[in-house]
């Protein structure tokens, strides 16, 4: 659990420090600073997960907002890639803190680490080639790409779940 | 999950994930166009902005309907058919509204039209033909009816309130639900997993789930922790001692190490075996020992 605790408060590091240091460049010292608070009430406030989604939610407006303010890209897709990491890594430390012993604990945190990891080199992946890919879609086909996209996502997550 | 299943949802993940990249791909080259006065507006009869409003209506109610089959599982399906009735209802409702609104406008007595002028000889000798010129056709803001005003500070108002009332009746339902004795929350825990279970949830993740709120509610309420030398066993053990009982709650033990340390993914028996075991524990609970 060591480790988790470990890897979780890098990512936290990673999904604050990351956006702080492109709103940073670009001069806006406000939403640094705020970044900077937003890192240090997330690791706080990590031991109880009924926050969790509070903190998570704020990280994601700030970067956002850091979208907005043109922020170079790649602080953000680290920052929201890292921000997603810490998401899942604190609600898994939760699940396990509530089981008396594991058998095989460390071959479980080790897959979880392994799923984790993989889920975010695509996630990362993906987005980068988005982010340098230049398209010109009509309405219509935007559209029917996001009902594709919305539909098939919402498939799949009822099927993993059944 | 077999193996035909998995590539199935291998199949459409990568079909969403690829249709995510183009969309998200295509966002650099948004363009915001000024905006349209919608044709609706710009009618000035009523009956096309009737047609067109119900065309709307009906695609919009088209796609929800669709969206929540694909979205939603087979037994909450019933719900979808309340919430497309009333999504009718409304829909109607506003259609009848707009045309209402048409009939009041319509109900307006027409301007008094004069005698047709004939041309006279003076005219037709001093008249010159005109030129064909491109005709530019204007189009001026119409700004929408008054009732159109009505109807959307209505509905906002509407959804104000009924949020505040959603929130509060949460907040109450909550602060009554720690009012609750132990064993009353486990009662409500245990009902809604089986509400779960029934709603075709995945078996394992409700098992846990509801072992885990067991847990929570032994911490919260008598300061029974499990802590590392607590063991699944022993903790079954201390909900027997608090009056449940041992059959279904050591079934309900055993569907919970099975799920939560074995390989092996959860069937249906299990399935049943949990829900007959947390039916026992409810009406334990809610006897009157």
């Amino acid at each position: 659990m060591k480790i988790i605790r470990q890897i979780f408060l890098g990512t936290v590091v990673l999904a604050v420090g990351a956006p702080a240091l492109g709103v940073a460049l670009r001069g806006v010292w406000m939403l640094t600073v705020a970044f900077g608070v937003l890192g240090f009430l997330w690791i706080g406030l990590s031991q109880r997960h009924r926050f969790m989604g509070f903190v998570f939610a704020l990280c994601v407006a700030g970067i956002a907002m850091a979208a907005g303010l043109d922020v170079g890209i790649g602080w953000l897709l680290v920052g929201i890639t890292a921000a997603l990491a810490a998401w899942d890594l604190e609600a898994f430390s939760a699940r396990m803190a509530g089981v008396a012993r594991i058998e095989n604990e460390q071959a479980l945190v080790r897959d979880h680490l392994q799923h984790l990891g993989i889920v975010c080199a695509a996630g990362l992946f993906l987005a980068t080639v988005a982010s340098f890919v230049r398209l010109r879609l009509s309405f219509g086909v935007a559209l029917v790409l996001s009902a594709i996209a919305v539909l098939g996502l919402g498939y799949v997550l009822r099927g993993i779940g059944e | 999950m077999s193996i035909q299943n998995r590539r199935k949802l291998l199949i459409v993940l990568s079909l969403a994930c690829v249709a995510l990249v183009l969309v998200a791909a295509a966002l650099s080259s948004l363009t915001m166009l000024p905006a349209q006065t919608a044709p609706i507006l710009r009618e000035t009869k009523t009956a096309p902005a009737v047609l067109d409003l119900g065309w709307l209506i009906g695609v919009t109610l088209a796609l929800y309907v669709l969206g929540f089959i694909f979205l939603t599982p087979a037994s909450l399906r019933r719900r979808l058919a309340y919430a497309v009735v009333a999504l009718a209802g409304i829909a109607a409702l506003i259609v009848l509204l707009v045309w209402l609104a048409g009939e009041t406008a319509l109900g307006v007595p027409p301007m008094p039209t004069t005698a047709p002028l004939t041309p006279t000889a003076e005219l037709l000798e001093t008249f010159v033909p005109e030129t064909e010129e491109p005709v530019i056709e204007t189009t001026l803001f119409a700004p929408p009816p008054r009732w159109v005003g009505t109807i959307i500070t209505a509905g906002a108002g509407l959804l104000l309130i009924v949020g505040a009332l959603v929130f509060l009746w949460r907040r109450q339902v909550r602060m009554s639900e720690t009012r609750l004795p132990p064993l009353m929350q486990l009662a409500q825990e245990a009902r809604l997993a089986i509400d779960a279970l029934r709603s075709g949830e995945n078996v394992r993740e409700v098992i846990l789930r509801c072992y885990f709120e067991m847990v929570h509610v032994l911490d919260e309420t008598r300061g029974i922790r499990r802590m590392e030398m607590v063991t699944p066993r022993e903790f079954a053990a201390q909900l027997v001692a608090l009056g449940l009982p041992a059959g279904p709650v050591t079934t309900l033990t055993e569907l919970f190490e099975e799920a939560r340390y074995g390989m092996g993914s959860a069937d249906t028996g299990a399935s049943d075996r949990a829900i007959a075991s947390l039916t026992a524990i409810i009406a334990a609970c809610e006897g009157p020992s």
